[in-house]
């Protein structure tokens, strides 16, 4: 599955439908291909479907119907341990950050790590390098509670990106830090970017469009607007 | 002992920080119940190891010579019987001393009547003589004789002990199996209770045996801690039960506890570890598979 680059396609949607229970689909006929290493921006009203989108991509929701492929698995043919592996190649900034709050930020930021099984030497110099780019080494010892809402987010990232995933999922990830800030993270998502990573940003941020021009994805009333090769900011 | 540090915020909840309690106290008792079965089967082997005895009574015989004549093939013939290891009459001086006030006695205090003759049979340890079997032979030839175990405590003594052994691996056993339903009921509320966290590791791309692993190795901990401290307190107990009562005139147990006793004694802390452990990690699997 290559695109027009010649890149692997790591994520296919067909006709993908997601709902809560049995509610109404709040996801409908989603259509969509992602090659690796590429970065898209995905922007919409709020209650476009934007998180619940981003859900489905993390594997954490499953689909109603249609076809969902991530890194060439069929994900409704995977048992759990598989779908675990597909996982961990995946990072995720939530929206509301999702942190462990018994542990400290050192040990929420190493938890992929620990999950991938890596050794505790790797991890520390790993998570220390990470926290101190981040602007957080002061506080590895530090629970979350202790923490501002910038500096929690700025955790979540952490822990999204300490295992340099194959696609990075994140949803409104500078909405709670400062200008400077956001700019260093935007940095960061572009050099994960250029390593190799394929980024999926939800954003409600002009401003990083206009600076950071990529692809854009729209989604409006559950549904996905245009296809994202298509649409550019500078098109706009 | 400072408790794993862990994904999943166990040592926080209510439900999982009863297990160390419910461990220790579980601990405890599986330790007296164990106890209790160990040091009743040792006093089994020892009263198993206890020689039978018989004493066999034979109606007064005015002349000498044929109460001796008699005694003696009433002897031959007993120690014929399976099991017997010897015989000894018992002493005129003897029969005179049971009987009392109840011989008449000549101014010498010498009794003015022939005397029942009192032949003492032992039995080899272990044998299981047929009392009846021996009577019957000995009437053959005595018809008036009478025949009665002379320890007959013991019997008491060794059905006290075979129910206080029966009793005592019922509980073992009976406190190992609630031992069993309470972790995994505790696993599974905990299991509800962070259903969140459970589903955050997964979406990290946790697999269901690094969640189980977290329940097991929490269940783990507070076994080894509750346990031995109920351990502690249980060896507290026997302690006072064998050696301090006795001091202050309660006789509570008569047992002499073996190596071998101790050796089980201890070996029930580990086991009860052990049982909490795996019950954990495996409801904690099968309640991982119920989640979505």
């Amino acid at each position: 599955m290559d695109d027009d680059r010649g890149q692997a396609t790591i994520l296919q949607l067909l006709g993908v439908g997601m709902r809560y229970g049995s509610g109404e689909e709040v996801l409908r006929d989603i259509d969509l291909s992602i090659n690796a290493g590429s970065f898209h921006y995905l922007v919409g009203p709020s209650g476009a479907g934007k998180t619940s989108l981003l859900r489905v991509l993390s594997l954490s929701r499953p689909i109603a119907r249609g076809k969902l492929v991530v890194f060439g698995h069929d994900v409704r043919e995977l048992d759990r341990d598989r779908l675990g592996r597909l996982r961990r190649r995946i990072g995720v900034v939530f929206q509301d950050f999702r942190l462990l709050d018994h542990l400290s930020v050192f040990d929420n930021v190493a938890l992929p790590l620990r999950i991938g099984g890596a050794d505790e030497e790797r991890i520390a110099a790993h998570v220390s390098q990470m926290l101190a780019w981040l602007g957080l080494a002061d506080f590895m010892e530090a629970k979350p509670p202790a923490l501002s809402m910038g500096q929690r987010q700025l955790v979540a990232i952490a822990r999204a990106v300490i295992t340099r995933p194959d696609l990075l999922l994140a949803d409104e990830p500078t909405s709670n830090v400062d200008p400077a800030r956001a700019e260093r993270l935007m940095y960061l998502f572009t050099e994960l970017h250029k390593l190799g990573t394929a980024v999926i940003l939800a954003t409600h941020s002009r401003e990083h469009l206009r600076r950071w021009p990529f692809p854009v994805l729209r989604m409006e009333g559950g549904r996905l607007l245009s296809p994202p090769a298509s649409e550019r900011l500078a098109a706009e | 002992m400072a408790p794993p540090e862990l994904d999943l915020p166990l040592a926080e909840t209510p439900a999982s920080r009863f297990l160390a309690w419910l461990a220790g106290g579980l601990t405890y008792l599986a330790v007296l119940a164990a106890a209790a079965a160990a040091f009743a089967h040792g006093t089994l082997l020892r009263l198993a190891e206890r020689p039978v005895l018989v004493t066999v009574a034979l109606p007064a015989v005015e002349d000498p010579a044929e109460a001796e004549r008699q005694l003696a093939a009433v002897r031959a013939l007993v120690e014929s019987f399976p099991g017997v290891a010897w015989t000894a009459p018992v002493a005129a001086e003897e029969v005179g001393r049971l009987l009392g006030p109840r011989v008449d006695r000549n101014e010498d205090a010498q009794p003015r009547q022939a005397l029942p003759r009192l032949l003492d049979i032992r039995f080899l340890p272990g044998a299981e003589p047929d009392l009846g079997e021996l009577l019957r032979r000995v009437r053959s030839l005595v018809p008036t004789a009478l025949a009665e175990e002379t320890s007959p405590e013991l019997s008491t003594l060794e059905e006290l002990a075979r129910r206080v052994r029966w009793l005592g691996a019922a509980a073992a056993v009976g406190v190992f199996l609630l031992m069993l339903v309470a972790v995994s009921a505790i696993t599974r509320t905990s299991l509800d209770l962070h259903e969140e966290t459970v589903g955050l590791l997964r979406l990290l791309g946790a697999p269901d045996r690094y969640v189980a692993r977290q329940f097991e190795r929490f269940a783990a901990f507070a076994a080894l801690s509750g346990g031995s401290t109920g351990f502690v307190l249980a060896l507290s107990t026997l302690f006072a039960l064998l050696y301090l009562a006795p001091r202050f005139g309660f006789h509570l147990l008569p047992v002499e506890p073996r190596p071998l006793d101790w050796v089980l004694i201890a070996a029930v802390p580990p086991a009860a570890a052990l049982v909490v452990t795996l019950t954990a990690r495996i409801a904690a699997a099968i309640g991982l598979r119920r989640l979505h």
